[in-house]
């Protein structure tokens, strides 16, 4: 059992590309939940138009990868009217579960034989995002303190999808912290007191759903670049419920809550599953309870049971106001 | 009031000369403005700034609002009174586009306002506040109040981001804001989450931000309910200015002291009708009015013998003179209850009331008194903060709803007081699930009582008319077989006939030796059967007496209708 | 807010009840010395599949062997259910080959060569899935074509690939049994059996649903954990009819009803009722339902692994035929006890005092309440029923498919379109909702590939909701 190793492992996870890529995927959900209120369980689908977005145009049509990326963010746009213009009028409850359905038929669809000429279907597509570590400026090797060592390509995939998220952090402390972002909380707290204040409801809460489903895209995009493949099912409802823990994690409706969500996340899970392989591989914890094998269940229980503990006991996460959580009982 | 003649010019080129006037101050132009209109229901006015013509709104068979002609007079307080259920919330949701009418058009300052969304409405200057207050509660009371303000360059998308665009109309808005919550004497919680205010505050903030919106008419919900009296007077300083602003308002108002000292003109709804409007002096005097509040008597020449009336429609025994308590325990009394739904808003402030072996009891008071909220606080619905509930010798102060039940209280909710998806028999079962075995055995006593109960057993609870439910709610409640039987309105929403139903039932069930309890809104029918009654104001016991005594008492017409001054 | 006791303890407590039942299941099931199940759980990479013969039933005991660069890897023997699997030590292009002297008499490989599959590709993480496709001997072989056979594997990312595995394993979803046949059968002839099938598939979904129904009813909780009580209702009947407790699967279906009510019954006391009192939002309740799904599942993925399985009995039977329609003895005696469930539990709803009661909480809980009927115990008696009426439909369910660890999962969010389309909250809604789907989802195959079969029975639940939310059955929601 090797301490160092388990923190250093933890500390790659949580500032690794996929720690951004989540932290992402996490602020386009808080800008829905967090700020609008909308109960999307379906951010996985935005996620998906942009990974697609990006695989298709370059691996499937030979076009520029920054095409790709418009083109996945133009999807999202569109999920997000086709989605939201009806589904929005629905309850809460009705909106999580339209939404959900919608994730998964879009997954079946891209998955299908019938897509399979553009999509790839079940096998999906890959390298297409040679163009993209053709740009990276850093030359080969590996960086860091040993054993806290990334590759020059990790590298550049850190440096572009941190960047985007702190971007995406100035560009969401912007909007919330403008009248617009208090019209949005407003809708969030009462969609009537909005209304009787002519404030246009409906067309704030299509804003916030492109809004946050066009970073959903851009999330999907970079997590596509990252691994340099897609198939479409990396992108289940699991997932959006990953999201949700991390951005109840943070804080919802907070600015950073969802980028500190996702570090402390990636980091608990990464230190863990190493901590279980290194123990089950050292016969600390016998192979009759826990086996490799099961490692990436476990601490997927693990993500469950933290959802559980943090709704029942911390609902507010780790940046959210206790006060003005004992505000929303409805 | 279907064709009303034209508005003389007369009247017109008097409103002008008036409006000319620059140095009357607004409540008397508006006064001198209303004086020569005639209290008749739909009549025009000189100035109307909004206009409503057959606006009609069904709930089901339930007819909410129905009104031929309504026209309120620009830069006037006008109030919107009524019994529970008259129809004056769904007619605000009507004109302030949060509810759809079936039929009608209304227009406000000349534009047609059917068929427009709430918030465009809203833009046009008719902005509305709600009965439960809506604060943004995780919101500061500054944001809500900046929330308000209208046209902000700052709310669109594109120019959000961009601070230089809207810093400076920000800026406007918030010294604006700083003003309000100054005046409305919020100042000091300005940063504070709105969702840690107190009731009263919230009201405030709730009217401030209205304010925000800078509208031309303003129609506020009961702003003055939950509210202490020394905020209310500083609320009612508060509309008095609007209108003096040159604002129209339109508010829903119970309290008739209220309605009366603040009103350039009063409109009177009941069962969705515009049934009387005028200056408040017309309406205190209006006897539809007093009829709607208080109930008609049965006929003019039983109302004369009440007592005679009720003898002769059951079968009870002439009971004691009322005032004296005597003999053992009463069956349920209260003491002192102190009850409210809401933490720290309380709606009780201190009851007692008492129910005898045999006796009919009745509550009566006038809208917001607390009756209602008395019997759910004593049959464990409502939280009791202090005071106690006994039946008979034993304390029940804190007991859940469902174990009132076996020991003897039987409760027949206002609304939906039926399950509707089940049967009739299935209801009555509902109502003995305590002792299934017992069923058939009730069911005859019961049954005996209400035939219909019999006729329409397997028929299903929703599609039986008004009257029918009650009937079926209160053989429900009779099944257990209580001592006291609590009943909340039985006759609210019912047609005139249907009533005569469920008061003769009410009587029946009492000839058959069950106390009961009984909150009532027809309060000359409540006090016409019942042998004693208690009259509620404000949470507390304001009367007490017995039926007879209290149908004749003047002072209980003052109180619903407001003249008696109450400064104690 | 933390003034009441901590439901925490009870909670953990439910799950480990859940587990304990489980844990009675033998890790391989047929004692076939598996190469490392254990390292091909949803993690390490594998190459895996069902061996099925022309008639669509499993083979067993035919050796496949796994080879890289380096020489052989692994090999396994197909289980009785078809199924074999040998773990591969990373992400490489391995080749595959089936040994054709283990087939048995009667069947062969349907391309020339195609006992061996070169150019297999695993990638990261991912468990390949390879089919062998077997013909009667003696009929013509097919020439070997370009690319090898290996299907869709879909890689099976860490725990998002719900549905994966369902849609990409042959057989698996029932839809169309005789392949071979169907393209001969008229059109008329097809529709009748898609009909069948449709009816099948919408009575299973039915019973689930019913719970979640009643469930949201009573306490208007959605309850998202409610797939994982169906996975556990089939793996505990799966755990106590396999070798290791050796009990008849009747019995053992019975044991998992009552696992299943006992389930649903503590899940209510531990957790729910707790945080009811606690007065915690609905939307709170929603996402901790949300929490305690992917807990209960990735555990049950600890404790069972990934692998599909059938149950022992009533695996291999000969279709009946019934006119323009076959369906096999089992799906048969599953459709009718289905449905005599399903009019079993209507009829509890209907002239039973609890099942009035049920009625009246889900109608008006507050008058309910002054009624003297106690609302905890009707909700408590809900979740036992529920409960049980998910176990029942897990052991139905695996029974027509398999036994795997997300397939309560995989028929939650039809349980969802089943249980809206009928209007949330009315069990018989819940009833007419899960056909309407299973019948769309099955009618779907006549004109439509197989895989997309869910995704039109959810389409048309978002269709539904948009159009009519309050469902086909449900009445409009009274509006101030």
């Amino acid at each position: 059992m090797d301490l160092i190793e388990i923190l250093s492992t933890g500390v790659q996870g949580m500032l690794g590309p996929e720690a951004a890529i989540y932290a992402l995927a996490a602020i386009g959900l808080n800008i829905h939940f967090g700020y609008t209120g909308l109960l999307n369980f379906g951010q996985v689908a935005f996620m998906l138009v942009g990974a697609y977005g990006v695989a298709v145009s370059v691996a499937t049509w030979s076009l520029p990868l920054w095409v790709g990326v418009l083109i996945g963010m133009g999807c999202a746009v569109v999920l997000a009217l086709i989605l939201g213009i009806p589904a929005l009028r629905l309850r809460g409850d009705y909106l999580a579960i339209a939404t959900i359905a919608a994730g998964e038929v879009l997954r079946y669809f891209y998955r299908s034989g019938y897509a399979e000429p553009v999509t790839g279907g079940v096998y999906g597509l890959r390298q297409f995002a040679n163009s993209f570590y053709d740009l990276n400026p850093i030359s080969p090797g590996n960086y860091g303190v040993d054993p806290l060592l990334f590759s020059a390509r990790s590298l550049w995939v850190m440096i572009v999808g941190w960047g985007v998220v702190a971007i995406t952090c100035l560009l969401v402390y912007l909007l919330v912290h403008s009248p617009w972002g208090r019209v949005l909380r407003s809708v969030r707290e009462d969609e009537d007191s909005a209304r009787a204040l002519g404030k246009n409801v409906y067309s704030y809460k299509i804003q916030s759903l492109i809004l946050g489903g066009v970073i959903g895209a851009v999330a999907g995009a970079l997590l596509a670049i990252n691994v340099q493949s897609v198939t479409p099912d990396n992108y289940g409802t699991t997932l959006t419920f990953y999201l949700y823990a991390i951005m109840i994690l943070g804080g919802a409706g907070r600015v950073l809550g969802p980028v500190l969500g996702s570090v402390v996340f990636w980091f608990i899970l990464t230190a863990l599953d190493e901590f279980l392989r290194q123990g089950t591989a050292s016969g600390l914890i016998p192979a009759s309870i826990l086996d490799a094998g099961d490692v990436g269940a476990v601490r997927l229980a693990f993500v469950g049971l933290g959802i559980v503990v943090l709704m029942v006991f911390w609902p507010a996460g780790i940046l959210g106001n206790r006060k003005e959580m004992r505000l929303d009982v409805q | 009031m279907s064709s009303e003649p034209p508005v003389p010019d007369e009247l017109r080129e008097r409103a002008e000369a008036v409006r000319a006037e620059a140095q009357a101050t607004r409540s008397e132009a508006v006064a001198a403005q209303l004086a020569d209109v005639p209290a008749e229901p739909g009549v025009r006015k000189p100035d109307p700034i909004l206009a409503v013509d057959g606006v009609a709104r069904r709930f089901g068979g339930l007819q909410a609002v129905c009104v031929d002609h309504l026209e309120i007079q620009r830069g006037a307080i006008t109030s919107l009174i009524g019994p529970n259920g008259a129809g004056k919330s769904t007619f605000f949701n009507v004109v302030s586009g949060f509810d759809r009418p079936n039929a009608g058009t209304w227009s406000f300052d000349g534009r047609e306002l059917a068929g427009l969304p709430a918030y465009r409405v809203s833009r046009l200057g008719l902005v509305r506040t709600f009965q439960l207050t809506k604060a943004l509660m995780r919101l500061t009371a500054l944001e809500n109040l900046m929330l308000g303000a209208p046209e902000q360059r700052g709310e669109r998308l594109r120019s959000s981001i961009l601070r230089g665009l809207w810093r400076s109309q920000e800026n406007g808005i918030r010294e604006r804001a700083d003003e309000l919550l100054t005046r409305f004497n919020l100042a000091h919680m300005r940063d504070e989450y709105a969702g840690t205010m107190s009731g009263g505050q919230r009201k405030l903030l709730e009217m401030a931000r209205a304010l925000m919106t800078e509208p031309a008419m303003l129609m506020l919900d009961e702003p003055m309910a939950g509210v202490n009296p020394a905020l209310t007077q500083s609320l009612l300083g508060h509309i008095r200015a609007m209108r003096d602003d040159g604002m129209t308002i339109v508010l829903v108002e119970h309290d008739m002291d209220v309605v009366m000292g603040i009103s350039d003109w009063v409109v009177c709804f009941a069962a969705g009708e515009v049934i009387a409007e005028g200056r408040p002096q017309d309406i205190a005097a209006n006897p539809a009015v007093i009829e709607a509040y208080l109930g008609a008597r049965e006929d003019e020449e039983d109302a004369a013998h009440p007592h005679a009336a009720r003898a002769a429609g059951s079968a009870t025994a002439e009971v004691e003179p009322a005032g004296e308590p005597a003999g053992p325990a009463p069956v349920l009394c209260c003491e002192q209850l102190v009850a409210g739904y809401i933490p720290e808003v309380n709606i009780l402030n201190g009851c007692d009331v008492e129910v005898r072996d045999g006796e009919l009891v009745g509550i009566i008071g006038p809208n917001g008194a607390g009756k209602s909220t008395l019997i759910k606080a004593m049959f464990g619905l409502v939280p009791t903060r202090d005071g106690r509930v006994k039946l008979r010798e034993e304390d029940v102060t804190h007991l859940r709803a469902h174990a009132m039940v076996p020991k003897g209280i039987g409760y027949v909710p206002q609304n939906d007081n039926v399950f509707s998806t089940l049967t009739v028999e299935e209801n009555l079962q509902m109502g003995l699930y305590v002792r299934p075995h017992e069923f058939e055995e009730r069911y005859e006593i019961v049954s005996e009582l209400f035939p219909l109960l019999r006729d329409r057993r397997t028929q299903k609870c929703g599609s039986l008319s008004g009257g029918e439910r009650q009937v079926v709610a209160m053989g429900r409640a009779l099944m257990a077989d209580p001592q006291v039987l609590l009943l909340d309105e039985p006759s609210a929403g019912l047609s005139p006939m249907m009533q005569d139903t469920v008061f003769e039932a009410i009587e029946r069930i009492n000839g058959a030796g069950v106390s009961i309890l009984m909150v009532e809104q027809n309060a000359s029918r409540c006090l016409e059967i019942s042998d004693r009654a208690y009259v509620l104001d404000q949470g507390r016991n304001a009367y007490t007496g017995t039926g007879e005594e209290l149908l004749n008492d003047p002072k209980v017409i003052e109180l619903y209708l407001g003249t008696l001054a109450r400064q104690r | 807010m933390l003034r009441r006791r901590p439901p925490l303890p009870s909670l953990v407590c439910a799950c480990l009840l859940a587990l304990l039942l489980l844990a009675a299941a033998p890790a391989g099931r047929d004692g076939t010395p598996v190469l490392s199940v254990a390292t091909a759980a949803a993690q390490g990479e594998a190459i895996k599949g069902t061996l099925r013969g022309p008639d669509g039933d499993p083979v067993k005991g035919v050796t496949i062997t796994v080879s890289g660069d380096q020489g052989e890897i692994g090999k396994d023997r197909t289980a009785a259910d078809g199924t074999w699997e040998v773990a591969v030590p990373g992400p490489a292009t391995y080749r595959v080959q089936l040994d054709v002297d283990t087939l048995p008499g009667g069947v062969q490989v349907r391309t020339t060569s195609g006992e061996t599959l070169g150019d297999v590709e695993v990638r990261p993480g991912a468990k390949r899935t390879v089919i062998f496709p077997l013909i009667p001997a003696g009929a013509q072989q097919q020439p070997q074509p370009g690319q090898a056979a290996p299907a869709p594997g879909g890689s099976q990312p860490e725990g998002t690939g719900q549905g994966g595995g369902a849609t990409a394993t042959p057989g698996a979803p029932a839809a169309a049994p005789q392949p071979q046949q169907a393209t001969q059968r008229s059109f008329a002839g097809r529709f009748a059996q898609q009909v069948v099938e449709g009816i099948k598939y919408g009575v299973i979904i039915a019973i689930t649903a019913i719970g979640l129904s009643l469930i949201f009813g009573t306490t208007r909780l959605i309850n998202f954990a409610h797939g994982e009580m169906v996975t556990i209702g089939a793996l505990v009947a799966f755990a106590l009819s396999g070798p290791a407790v050796g009990l008849p699967l009747i019995v053992a279906t019975l044991l998992a009803v009552l696992a299943g009510g006992l389930i649903g019954g503590s899940f209510e006391l531990g957790l729910w009722r707790p945080m009811r009192r606690r007065g915690t939002g609905l939307i709170q309740m929603f996402i901790i339902s949300i929490g305690l799904a992917t807990l209960l599942r990735h555990l049950i993925l600890v404790i069972f692994d990934s692998r599909r399985r059938q149950y022992d009995e009533f695996t291999v039977q000969k279709a009946l035929d019934l006119g323009p329609v076959t369906i096999t003895p089992r799906d048969l005696i599953i459709t009718l006890i289905s449905i005599a469930v399903i009019v079993g539990v209507g009829l509890l709803l209907l002239h039973t005092r609890i099942g009035k009661a049920t009625r009246a909480v889900a109608n008006n809980k507050d008058l309910a309440e002054a009624s003297g009927i106690d609302v905890d115990r009707v909700i408590l008696w809900v979740w036992i029923l529920g409960g049980a009426l998910a176990a029942l439909g897990g052991v139905f369910y695996g029974l027509t498919t398999a036994v795997y660890w997300d397939m309560g999962f995989n028929l939650l969010l039809l349980m969802f379109a089943g249980v809206i389309l009928g209007g949330l909250g009315s069990a018989f809604g819940a009833v007419i909702g899960s056909l309407v789907v299973g019948l769309v989802a099955q009618l779907s195959t006549l004109w439509f590939a197989v895989e997309l079969q869910n995704a039109w029975a959810l389409l048309t639940l978002i269709i539904v909701l948009i159009v009519r939310p309050q469902g086909i059955l449900g009445r409009a929601e009274r509006v101030g």
